[in-house]
């Protein structure tokens, strides 16, 4: 009588594990889906990371500014940094002919040090034409977020467009500080000059 | 269209420049196509390739900031070449990053991004793939295809030079060719044409003229030369040739006569050959000649004819030769033919030949071998002669000894000859078996030894005087006399003798006939004719002598008998005088006579003859020949006269067809009970086959069931007289049925009993109906008696209600007017006499009335019966009858329990006992009835019995329609109603008695 019982409920115990493994199938392929949405559009500092990355493949600095040729690229951040550790994470094991980089931030204008790439944060805009006084004759590429960054003497500014991240590139300040900026880079750029504005 | 071997030198050689010429021009131009593809797909692939760097160069930056539109405007810059179909960018993960399309309408496929740096050539395109790389990081990938537009309007450019090139040279060198072959062709054809003369003129003296020193020159030279040499031979053999002629002519003569010569020995020659072949016709004679290396045979006319052939008109080889012997000598002349070829020997034999037309011919064939030098045969010659008449001859006197000699020997006859010293010299076997002595015993023995004694003087008298004189002294064609056995019998014999001379010698031939066997014959014939003529004259069959001629030579006493004619009126005449009427007369004897002389005379028939008396009779006649020495013969007739059984016969037949044919089933048995024969309907009923059922026990057919005794019953009866009844029978598949069989006996002639004849019939489907009719007629019977006991049941409820009516409502009603009257008379005074008096007269007739209505009340339905059951109510019937009647009634009942049974009985046998007592009163006369009432063993009893004059009961029964008829049935009814068995028994002046039993 048992197992006669046995073989009737069998079945139906089949049924109920293999719905039970479906869900759980479904369930765990609905999710890595949402992970690979996740990964697939990265957040506008993941792409900004990412541009501060890839200048540095387009800018040429004076060779003064490294003491020999494995001397790492610094690139420093001024202010509140909005890159969090997504800067770290592009620039870890990079390198460029040979050359590391360095990530170093600086909460204000005293504390600033010799760097390659300097991203001065919008927390800063409103001391930004004293910054940049300052940093005249650095020999720093400087970059921000900040509206007409690059009309008052920034190098790179980068703004964001129809849902995408653009640049604009102040060629007279660059060659100011005997930096060269590629011509491949100036084509994707937008040129700017400080005599636009007024 | 000419090959090219006839074909002019002079074209000859321009087709050989123009061709050599042209293959080395083609096969440059191919070279130079070759090398030039090559180039211009090198130079196709550098120039792409260095387009596909320059696109990666200028696109870094747009990969690296996923700048497409920056990426797309790159690629645009392709559109300055016009042969790149398409380009393409793609991302280091392989996705396309941007493209490019020379005709926007063809957004061709972009194939998947190559891993490797590839160049790739298709019939129509070439598509290379280069990576890209910034700072050595491999950024992505560029992809080009351009068409091989360029690459193809170049090759049919340098295709168009070429041909052009190709026949401008053609047409040059057909031309240099042409002028320049003159300088090889001409002098040949110079000397062609010249050969050309030399023989159609025949003019050897012709030269031909020589121009240059290279080889044509020599071989104008040697040609020249070859010529002078010719004309030379030339005239030396013009010379020979006439020297011959004149010796042909010299040699011709020679041989003229020559042949004149030969033409007279060879008539010669034939006239001896025409000698020879008549000789050889002559002697029937012919020579042949066989050469053996050719296996020619030549035959010489005669030998031709001997061989029935015409001659010369086939050719004969050894084997044709052979096939014309007789296929029995073949193998013999075979083999002598090939031992005389090994040894060389002659050879000689008889043989036979086949002639065209089957017949056979003997021939004596000789030969001889004909040796060459090397002792080798080389063939053969010899002669064939016709003996034919010679071995024919030969073979009849063969013959004619075989015929003496088994003549002799045969013949039982002794055959002696003897020579004239009366010595014997030959003795035949049957002298030996007569006079038993051995062939030995008796050759060159005196004759006299087979004589007596007295004969022997005789003999050697006379046969000393016959030879002498000639006188015989006895007749030599039939002498009897005496001859002597070798123990010493003497044996009566016939003799004659014969003379024959031999090389002048005289012989004696005697043929000696033992005639003992005769003499006893002779005696035994005349006592075997008188037993004959005892058989002729005794006979009961008639007998009729013939001859060859139909004619009648004796007739015996019972013959006369049969044809009813006297023998007087039959000898003498033809056979055809003892039939009726004369037709077919001629006929008769002219087959009669045909048989008798092929001795074919039916021996045994059967026929019916009308007699000249017009009488039709059946005659068994049986024929014999007696053959006589003389070879006379006659016929012997014997005639039986079979009429009455030939009449009988058919009745018979007839009567066994009847049978055959009835639908009844007859079975004769002897009268054992075996079966001896049936008619088809009875193995059809039976479904016996008939060889089944002959011979068996009539007892098969019997069912079991049926009584033992019943077969001897049946047999006993029918010998009495005949046995009918129905019986069962069984069938061959047990199946048991019902028939109607009657059984007679069958007498022969004498009265005497031989077989039992049984004829049955298949009742089974009136068996079945009779009981269908008896199932019907019971069930009728049964509705009846129901229908009659429901109509009684109901007189009887209809009688009870009057009874109660009369008695309850009628006679309550009477009571009361009785008491009314009585009430009356109180009131009356008593001196009213008369009134009183009418009153009581009154009250008297209210009082018979009263019993008058309790009277018929209890007629109706006795109420004694309701209340007090049976015995009460018969004891007041009793009572009431013995009262009306003045019969003396005894009622007697052992039980004197007021035992109560059914109402249907005891209204049923009250009824029962008031119609009996109504039929004695009313016919019986008796004095005194006694009933009786008993029950035992659950059986109720009840008989009425009375003493009166009785009756027939038989014939009561049948007459129905009577009173007591109905009475009686009345009873019979009510009885079966309840269930009881009934049984009247009455005769005349013993009284009746009625008995009714009812079980309980």
């Amino acid at each position: 009588m048992e197992s006669f019982a046995l073989q009737v409920f069998s079945p139906l115990m089949a049924l109920h594990i293999f719905m039970r493994i479906s869900y759980i199938v479904i369930i765990l392929l609905f999710s890595s889906a949402l992970s690979i949405t996740q990964t697939i559009s990265p957040t506008e500092y993941q792409v900004k990371a990412a541009f501060l990355y890839n200048f540095a493949k387009f800018v040429e600095w004076s060779p003064e500014t490294f003491s020999d040729t494995t001397t790492p690229i610094v690139i420093g951040i001024l202010g509140e940094d909005p890159f969090e550790a997504d800067l770290d994470t592009i620039v870890k094991d990079k390198n460029i002919n040979g050359r590391e980089f360095v990530v170093r931030r600086f909460q204000a204008l005293k504390e600033l040090e010799q760097c390659h790439i300097l991203f001065i944060s919008s927390s800063e805009q409103k001391d930004m034409p004293k910054i940049l006084r300052r940093l005249r004759n650095s020999g720093m590429l400087t970059v921000s977020e900040v509206e007409h960054f690059a009309h008052i003497g920034g190098m790179i500014n980068l703004v964001v467009e129809e849902n995408k991240v653009r640049f604009e590139i102040n060629v007279e300040a660059a060659e100011r500080e005997g930096l060269k900026i590629s011509s491949q880079l100036l084509k994707l750029a937008r040129i700017v000059s400080e005599k636009e504005n007024n | 269209m000419r090959p090219f071997r006839d074909v002019p030198i002079k074209r000859k050689l321009t087709a050989i420049i123009m061709l050599t010429s042209s293959v080395a021009l083609v096969l440059a131009s191919v070279a130079i196509l070759s090398y030039e593809l090559i180039t211009f797909r090198r130079a196709m692939v550098s120039e792409l390739s260095s387009l596909a760097k320059i696109i990666g160069a200028n696109s870094t930056a747009a990969l690296t900031f996923h700048d497409k539109k920056s990426a797309e405007e790159t690629l645009d810059a392709l559109r300055a070449n016009e042969h790149i179909v398409s380009a393409c960018i793609y991302t280091p993960d392989g996705t396309v990053f941007a493209t490019y399309f020379r005709d926007s309408a063809t957004t061709g496929q972009i194939p998947p991004a190559p891993q490797e740096e590839s160049v790739q050539f298709n019939k129509n395109y070439l598509t290379l793939s280069l990576p890209i790389f910034l700072n050595g990081e491999r950024i992505g990938a560029v992809y080009i295809q351009s068409d091989l537009e360029e690459m193809y309007s170049a090759m049919k450019q340098y295709i168009v030079i070429i041909l052009g090139v190709l026949l401008l040279s053609s047409f040059t060198a057909l031309f240099l060719s042409s002028k320049l072959q003159r300088v090889i062709s001409g002098p040949i054809l110079h000397l062609a044409q010249l050969a050309r003369r030399i023989s159609s003129e025949r003019n050897y003296t012709l030269r031909a003229v020589s121009k240059s020193n290279d080889e044509v020159g020599t071989l104008i030279d040697g040609f020249n030369q070859m010529l002078e040499q010719i004309r030379l031979r030339d005239a030396a053999l013009q010379t020979a040739a006439d020297e011959l002629e004149k010796r042909v002519e010299q040699r011709t003569r020679e041989l003229q006569e020559e042949i004149n010569e030969r033409k007279r020995a060879e008539e010669k020659i034939k006239k001896s050959e025409m000698l020879l072949s008549e000789a050889q016709q002559v002697s029937h004679l012919g020579s042949w000649e066989w050469d053996i290396p050719t296996d020619t045979v030549t035959w010489s006319d005669e030998l031709y004819r001997l061989y029935g052939i015409e001659p010369h008109s086939i050719s004969i080889n050894y084997e044709s030769f052979l096939m014309r012997v007789h296929p029995e000598d073949r193998s013999f002349i075979d083999e002598t033919v090939r031992r005389s070829y090994e040894s060389h020997e002659p050879f000689a034999f008889d043989h036979r030949i086949v002639l065209p037309d089957g017949g056979i011919r003997w021939l004596y064939g000789r030969g001889r071998v004909i040796v060459d030098g090397s002792g080798k045969a080389i063939r053969m010659m010899g002669t064939s002669q016709d003996i034919t008449e010679r071995k024919l001859a030969e073979e009849n006197v063969r013959k004619l000894q075989l015929r003496y000699h088994s003549l002799t020997e045969a013949a039982s006859d002794a055959i002696i000859s003897i020579n004239e010293h009366s010595e014997i010299i030959f003795a035949n076997r049957a002298t030996g078996r007569i006079f038993g002595y051995s062939m030995e015993e008796l050759q060159g023995q005196d004759l006299t030894m087979l004589m007596p004694d007295y004969l022997r003087a005789l003999h050697k008298q006379g046969f000393r005087h016959y030879l002498e004189t000639r006188t015989r002294h006895l007749d030599w064609e039939h002498t009897e006399l005496k001859g002597l056995r070798k123990d010493g019998l003497e044996i009566p014999v016939e003799l004659s003798l014969a003379e024959y001379t031999d090389e002048g010698h005289r012989y004696f031939i005697g043929i000696v006939r033992d005639i003992a066997e005769r003499k006893r014959a002779e005696d035994t014939l005349r006592e075997s004719e008188t037993r004959f003529r005892s058989v002729w004259e005794n006979s009961a069959d008639g007998m009729r002598l013939t001859d060859e001629n139909g004619t009648i030579v004796a007739v015996n006493d019972a013959f006369s008998k049969i044809v009813g004619m006297e023998s007087a009126e039959l000898v003498g005449q033809p056979i055809t005088i003892t039939y009726y009427g004369d037709k077919d007369v001629g006929n008769m004897l002219w087959l009669y006579r045909k048989r008798f002389e092929e001795r074919t005379m039916e021996i045994h028939t059967e026929r019916i003859i009308t007699l000249r008396s017009g009488k039709t009779v059946y005659v068994e006649a049986s024929h014999s020949f007696i053959e006589l020495e003389n070879r006379k013969a006659f016929l012997l007739g014997i005639f039986r006269d079979i009429t009455e059984r030939k009449l009988a016969e058919q009745r018979l037949q007839m009567l066994a067809h009847t049978i055959t044919s009835l639908n009844d089933c007859v079975c004769i048995t002897d009268l054992n009970n075996t079966i001896i024969s049936v008619n088809q309907a009875f193995l059809t009923t039976y479904g016996y086959e008939e060889h089944e059922i002959r011979g068996k026990n009539v007892t098969v057919l019997r069912s079991p069931n049926n009584p033992e005794s019943l077969t001897e019953e049946i047999v006993r009866a029918a010998l009495k007289g005949g046995w009918s009844g129905e019986l069962m029978n069984v069938r061959k598949n047990g199946e048991e049925f019902p028939i109607i069989l009657s059984s007679s006996v069958v007498r022969d002639s004498n009265g005497t009993p031989v077989a039992l004849v049984g004829i049955s019939r298949d009742i089974t489907e009136q068996k079945n109906l009779q009981r269908k009719l008896d199932e019907i007629a019971r069930q009728r019977t049964e509705d009846l008696v129901k229908f009659a006991t429901s109509i009684q049941s109901a007189q009887e409820e209809e009688r009870r209600r009057i009874a109660r009516e009369l008695h309850d409502d009628l006679g309550q009603r009477l009571s009361g007017m009785k008491f009314n009257i009585e009430v009356f008379e109180e009131a009356i005074p008593k001196t009213d006499k008369a009134t009183i008096s009418k009153l009581n007269q009154l009250k008297q007739q209210i009082d018979t009335m009263l019993t008058e209505i309790r009277r018929i009340s209890s007629n109706l339905h006795p109420a004694a019966l309701d209340d007090f059951g049976l015995l009460v109510a018969l004891q007041l019937l009793c009572k009431e009858f013995e009262k009306i009647h003045r019969i003396k009634v005894k009622l007697h009942s052992p039980d004197t329990r007021m035992v109560r049974y059914d109402p249907h009985v005891e209204i049923a046998l009250y009824r029962i006992t008031q119609e009996a007592l109504s039929n004695v009163a009313k016919h019986a006369a008796a004095t005194a009835v006694s009933i009786q009432l008993a029950y035992h063993n659950n059986t109720l009893y009840l008989s009425i019995e009375d003493n009166g004059k009785g009756f027939d009961v038989n014939s009561i029964r049948t007459e129905r329609a009577t009173d007591r008829g109905l009475g009686l049935i009345s009873m019979k009814e009510r009885a079966e109603y309840i269930g009881a068995r009934y049984s009247i028994e009455s005769q005349p002046d013993r009284g009746t008695t009625i008995q009714v039993e009812i079980p309980l």
